[in-house]
């Protein structure tokens, strides 16, 4: 009987350490944070959230952060149905998206890039509009050498794509003769190999490529973070409700000093 | 009767995994068309095939430009490799040497294994400079990814055709090539059409590399050096773009749907063709 007793408490014991181990997370400790986050979402931030992610847990070694792409429209989509804590958008929220909670975590400039061959310095915003409806067509019109210009654009849903309708289309469609590709790094190599593309990019994808000024204006961080470079974003972190524990506790790393230095150093523009 | 119970056994095991592959492809066919029906129900089926129109912010759901690129670029690759991968195959299975045969035919194999980035990322790099974005390029690159498909096969199925059959012809004083021309090649037809048509649907269904070289343009093709986008091409871009449920979402698995109808379209002609070479 009393070998009965005993075994039985060791399954209970056995029992009660499990589900101790295993609901342990989102508590808040009076040492730190722990638990666990799950992030997805837009491909632009993925980079610069792994590195924020990186040093939120050296901080707190017992938060548990997984950080997955998918694009925008996917981040923003599963932080509503619950599957994500935090969604990742580098477009804003329209009225077709969920009412979500916003959390602006850094911003980016969109530099429009052409062949460093090209000799093309810069452009007005009339001009760039008009090279993507197709009205101009060959650099000779802009002052550069009388060739056909390859125009070259992000796919439909691209929050980069989203940005530049915004700010430079604004009403005007882009034609659809103009070229799609689906990265930032696809369209850097397509301008990088052909002298007469233009094309536009993440500014953190400016390399062999040459960044044209708009208006005069250059695209450089310094101009990006005053703004006075027209082409700039909000990278947003996007929540289902109000945050509360492990992650407005990371929410508010990312927006602070220290997060903001890793957002600076990771090529972005700081908030 | 144990031997017999294995047996047994045995059968029904192989038939079982028979089965599971036929039910994955109903399952999948039946996903697919779930969630493109509502996009043929609210565009219509005419307007949707015959549109040549895709504009999502717009609204308008016409897939004409995406299934003639399709078309245009499995055609043009199968226009250049059919000729190119039988004459390869004829130069292994009948000309060469043993030498350069135990050369050629491992690097012909291997190039089956190269994923499709890469074919894309040297069309891109290598054809796209020299052409522009374009159909052409997408056919060059589509080419020598087929071809590899279409030489193997080809040749192993004139490898197949019995000896008499060759002795025969050069005994009654044909040539060599007469002999491959008028004798080999006819008996080895269905074989070499088999490999017409696993090239197609490789062709048809890749995805990657014609994203990298074709352009995307959402236009109708006019001419071989204009950009397009395949169907595939569109899947693959916009997706991941698309809340389930909305007529994106549906429009997209329609694109699907309308490509099995094509593949399917393809194979049944390629095999009645066969059928009647047979008979």
């Amino acid at each position: 009987m009393a070998k009965i007793v005993k075994l039985l408490r060791l399954a209970i014991g056995v029992v009660l350490c499990l589900g101790l181990i295993l609901s342990s997370g989102g508590l808040v400790q009076a040492q730190g944070l722990e638990g666990t986050i799950k992030l997805s979402g837009s491909t632009s931030l993925q980079p610069v959230t792994m590195k924020l992610a990186e040093a939120f847990g050296s901080e707190h070694p017992r938060v548990n952060i997984s950080v997955s792409g998918g694009g925008s429209s996917v981040g923003i989509r599963e932080v509503d149905e619950g599957m994500v804590d935090i969604g990742m958008s580098s477009r804003e929220l329209t009225s077709d998206d969920p009412p979500l909670f916003i959390h602006p975590i850094c911003r980016d400039g969109i530099a429009i890039i052409v062949n460093l061959r090209n000799p093309v310095g810069g452009l007005t915003r009339e001009q760039v509009v008009r090279i993507y409806t197709g009205e101009i067509t060959d650099w000779g019109e802009i002052g550069g050498e009388w060739e056909k210009i390859t125009v070259i654009s992000r796919e439909e849903g691209s929050g980069t794509r989203a940005c530049f309708d915004e700010k430079v289309m604004k009403e005007r469609k882009i034609f659809p003769q103009s070229l799609v590709y689906n990265s930032n790094g696809i369209i850097r190599t397509k301008v990088a190999k052909d002298p007469k593309a233009i094309g536009y990019v993440s500014l953190g994808y400016v390399s062999g490529v040459k960044p044209v000024a708009i208006e005069g204006v250059e695209p450089t961080m310094d101009n990006c973070k005053s703004e006075d470079y027209p082409l700039v974003r909000r990278l947003l972190f996007v929540t289902h409700d109000e945050p509360g524990g492990v992650i407005k506790g990371f929410i508010d790393f990312c927006q602070g000093d220290a997060g903001q230095k890793i957002v600076a150093e990771a090529g972005y523009v700081t908030l | 009767m144990s031997r017999y119970l294995v047996d047994k056994a045995g059968r029904r095991l192989v038939f079982l995994a028979a089965l599971v592959a036929i039910l994955i492809l109903l399952l999948i066919a039946l996903f697919t068309f779930k969630e493109g029906l509502p996009a043929f129900l609210k565009i219509g089926f005419v307007k949707f095939i015959f549109g040549t129109k895709w504009s999502v912010a717009g609204g308008e759901f016409g897939i004409l430009p995406f299934i003639l690129a399709s078309i245009y670029v499995t055609l043009g690759a199968l226009l250049l490799s059919v000729p190119l991968g039988v004459s390869c195959a004829i130069f292994l299975a009948e000309v060469a040497p043993h030498r350069a045969r135990e050369i050629v035919r491992p690097t012909v194999e291997l190039l089956v294994g190269i994923p499709s980035v890469v074919y894309g990322l040297v069309g891109m790099l290598v054809v796209v400079p020299r052409m522009g974005d374009s159909l052409l390029a997408a056919i060059i690159v589509l080419t020598v990814m087929v071809l590899p498909t279409i030489i193997s096969i080809s040749e192993d199925s004139l490898r197949a055709v019995p000896h008499g059959y060759k002795e025969g012809a050069l005994a009654l004083g044909a040539t060599h090539w007469q002999a491959i021309w008028h004798v080999m090649l006819p008996q080895a037809r269905s074989g070499i059409a088999t490999a017409v048509i696993l090239g197609m649907g490789r062709a048809i269904g890749e995805t990657m590399a014609m994203i990298m070289v074709i352009g995307n343009s959402i236009i109708i093709p006019t001419s071989p050096l204009s950009p397009a986008r395949t169907l595939t091409g569109t899947l693959a871009m916009e997706l991941g773009y698309a809340s389930p449920g909305s007529l994106h979402w549906s429009a997209l698995f329609a694109t699907g749907v309308v490509l099995f109808i094509l593949i399917l379209a393809l194979n049944s002609i390629a095999f009645i063709q066969r059928r009647e070479g047979e008979g």
